[in-house]
């Protein structure tokens, strides 16, 4: 285990959300929107982060681009915590890490026209101005898949996949090693969604990026992660390599992830599925057992009393259940 | 039962298939008749403005062009007045006083109001509660009342009536400037500004200004007449412009006094006032109306 130092740490990082109090109403308890999650992404891997909407993703990455800070724990961008950066070491991280948000209507200032868009963080950093700025600009486009003269539009003249395109490049410029993905293709056709992630990929493989690709689509995370983590209501479930976690989950909560994603083949469709009942619980006063317990099939009188830790399963991975070894594997032809 | 049924034909450019935006947005601005109506005086006016020394019949200030108070008709279209001089002449110039002020009194109040309003916006916390209650203060005393405090403080000529007009209208800018940039803020691409390294000054001023800007000028157009007005109104009072400046509001003032034997002394000033200042406010509200579809049906 001669690995090389970590690009992303992440140490029990916990977020915590005070409650507006009503004029004459007790004090809330504050929602737990991130429960001490840790976990470590390598130069040029891709971890994968699945949940679903609400159970503290986006948080995560908020907190991992210091936009919010952790309430306890620490993010370590290259070593450094990022909490604890000085003023005048801000930028510097910001060359580390860059994120690619998830609606490229909404991320891209519709008032820039693309090539300053592509252009600013250079300009910011100050790593190229003037003539040089604008081959630096092309040869970006270009790498994503866009013309140059394409770059004096405004945003809204560029289709949807085109403008994810521009915020690729945008969050290139700056030569990032870790690139934080927030559904990146959630808000994308179906049929530009391939081409988006192939160029994720082949963008790791020349850059050796690292990526933390967020998504609720299993389907889209197994395609891109040597990793995956499972989220359920601000905590990591399950976490190990992509084909172990995604062909034999051992956390019910996967397994039933898993099992929702729709099979393409007709005759592979007869009978499922246990379908997830009920609704993502808003992470208030958790009780004392299990947080996926009220929802979980296999639930046992032992996960309403007492919160599983995570513990290593196969070698390979953690998973936060009791009966980890108990859950059934998925029936064939199910396996993302 | 056979023929063929166009389908919108006109709204579809050929070369694209969907009709480019400039030419939607030009059919869209000549349906609007508040925004056609209200143009075209504003235009009309700013081209009296700037033609006045070609355009008007006499020198304005020229005392005895005519006989004191002559009837409209003739050689003098409005008539004199009480040392005759021509009062088209006169109203002609006044429209470069009356674009004048409204132009620097809309600027002040523009770039202080804009300028607290993105702060307070922007900063948020209780910084930004301070600044706008301040501003909510200062908001609950009619604009002219406060014109009125500061022109008496700084001295009564036309340059203090603008200042003072223009520093009332700020709470009212900052204000209109905090709503937008609020909303403004909240919007992915400043997250995205902020994750690539942007300072909060470039964030301000590269990113939420572009989007901030355009729905002011709808409120700069309806501020420009509520200048004018009070403008017309402290020079009204004595306190604005002063004689023999041909400016309508102190035209007003002056022509009052003949009002029941002269009373074309004052209809020339007043129209040009009040067609002024409809103009704006009709150019205002079809800017408006362009700009938020939702509120289209509501005017003209």
């Amino acid at each position: 285990m001669n690995a090389p130092a970590p690009a992303l740490i992440l140490d029990a990082v916990s977020k915590e959300f005070a409650q507006r109090r009503s004029l004459f109403g007790r004090p809330a308890a504050p929602v737990r929107a991130v429960d001490t999650v840790s976990f470590v992404v390598n130069p040029g891997e891709t971890l994968g982060l699945v949940g679903e909407s609400g159970c503290g993703k986006s948080t995560l990455a908020r907190m991992i681009l210091r936009m919010t800070r952790p309430t306890t724990g620490h993010v370590l961008v290259e070593g450094k915590r990022v909490d604890a950066l000085l003023p005048s070491e801000v930028l510097a991280y910001r060359r580390q890490i860059q994120m690619i948000f998830q609606d490229p209507y909404a991320s891209l200032n519709p008032r820039i026209r693309a090539g300053d868009l592509i252009g600013e963080p250079m300009a910011i950093h100050g790593l190229a101005r003037g003539a040089e700025l604008e081959t630096r600009v092309a040869d970006l486009a270009a790498q994503v898949g866009l013309s140059a003269a394409m770059l004096g539009r405004y945003p809204h003249e560029f289709s949807g996949g085109q403008r994810q395109r521009i915020a690729i490049a945008r969050a290139l410029a700056v030569s990032p090693r870790i690139i934080v993905a927030d559904e990146p293709v959630s808000a994308l056709d179906v049929s530009v969604r391939a081409q988006v992630l192939n160029l994720m990929a082949d963008l790791q493989t020349s850059r050796g990026l690292s990526y933390v690709f967020i998504s609720h689509d299993i389907g889209t995370v197994a395609y891109l992660s040597h990793r995956v983590a499972v989220m359920y209501l601000g905590a990591i479930v399950e976490i190990g390599p992509a084909r172990d976690v995604l062909r034999r989950p051992r956390h019910p909560y996967t397994r039933l992830l898993l099992e929702a994603v729709p099979v393409a083949h007709p005759r592979l469709r007869v009978r499922r599925r246990e379908v997830l009942p009920g609704e993502v619980p808003n992470g208030v006063g958790l009780g004392a057992g299990c947080r996926f317990a009220p929802r979980c099939p296999m639930a046992q009188e032992r996960c309403r009393v007492e919160a599983p830790t995570p513990r290593a399963i196969d070698g390979t991975r953690l998973v936060a259940c009791h009966f980890a070894e108990d859950t059934p594997d998925l029936p064939k032809g199910l396996a993302a | 039962m056979s023929t063929p049924i166009p389908i919108v034909a006109d709204t579809v450019d050929r070369g694209t298939g969907i009709a480019s935006p400039r030419r939607q947005l030009l059919r869209r601005m000549l349906r609007s008749r508040s925004l056609v109506i209200g143009g075209s005086i504003v235009l009309f006016v700013v081209l009296v403005a700037l033609l006045a020394p070609i355009i008007a019949p006499f020198d304005p200030d020229h005392i005895g062009t005519g006989r004191r108070l002559a009837v409209p008709g003739g050689k003098f279209l409005l008539g004199t007045d009480e040392f005759g001089r021509d009062i088209l002449s006169r109203v002609i110039f006044g429209a470069r006083y009356t674009l004048y002020i409204g132009l620097v009194a809309v600027g002040i109040g523009l770039v202080f109001g804009v300028a607290i309003g993105a702060a307070a916006a922007y900063a948020g916390g209780w910084f930004g509660g301070l600044l706008m209650r301040v501003m909510d203060l200062l908001y609950t005393f009619p604009d002219v009342l406060i014109a009125l405090g500061l022109v008496a403080f700084l001295g009564p000529n036309l340059t203090n009536a603008m200042i003072a007009v223009g520093l009332s209208a700020i709470p009212y800018y900052a204000r209109v400037t905090y709503a937008v940039v609020l909303s403004e803020r909240q919007k992915p691409y400043v997250d995205a500004a902020q994750v690539v390294g942007a300072s909060h000054i470039r964030v301000v001023v590269r990113h939420l200004m572009p989007n901030v800007l355009p729905p002011m000028i709808v409120v700069a157009s309806l501020g420009f007449s509520a200048a004018v007005l009070s403008a017309a109104a402290l020079s009204f009072l004595g306190l604005g412009a002063q004689p023999p400046m041909p400016e309508w509001g102190l035209m007003l003032s002056t022509g009052r006094n003949y009002i029941t034997r002269a009373p074309w002394l004052v209809v020339g000033p007043g129209v040009a006032i009040f067609v002024t200042v409809m103009a704006f406010n009709l150019f205002g509200d079809g800017v408006r109306d362009l700009l938020d579809p939702r509120q289209r049906q509501r005017t003209l």
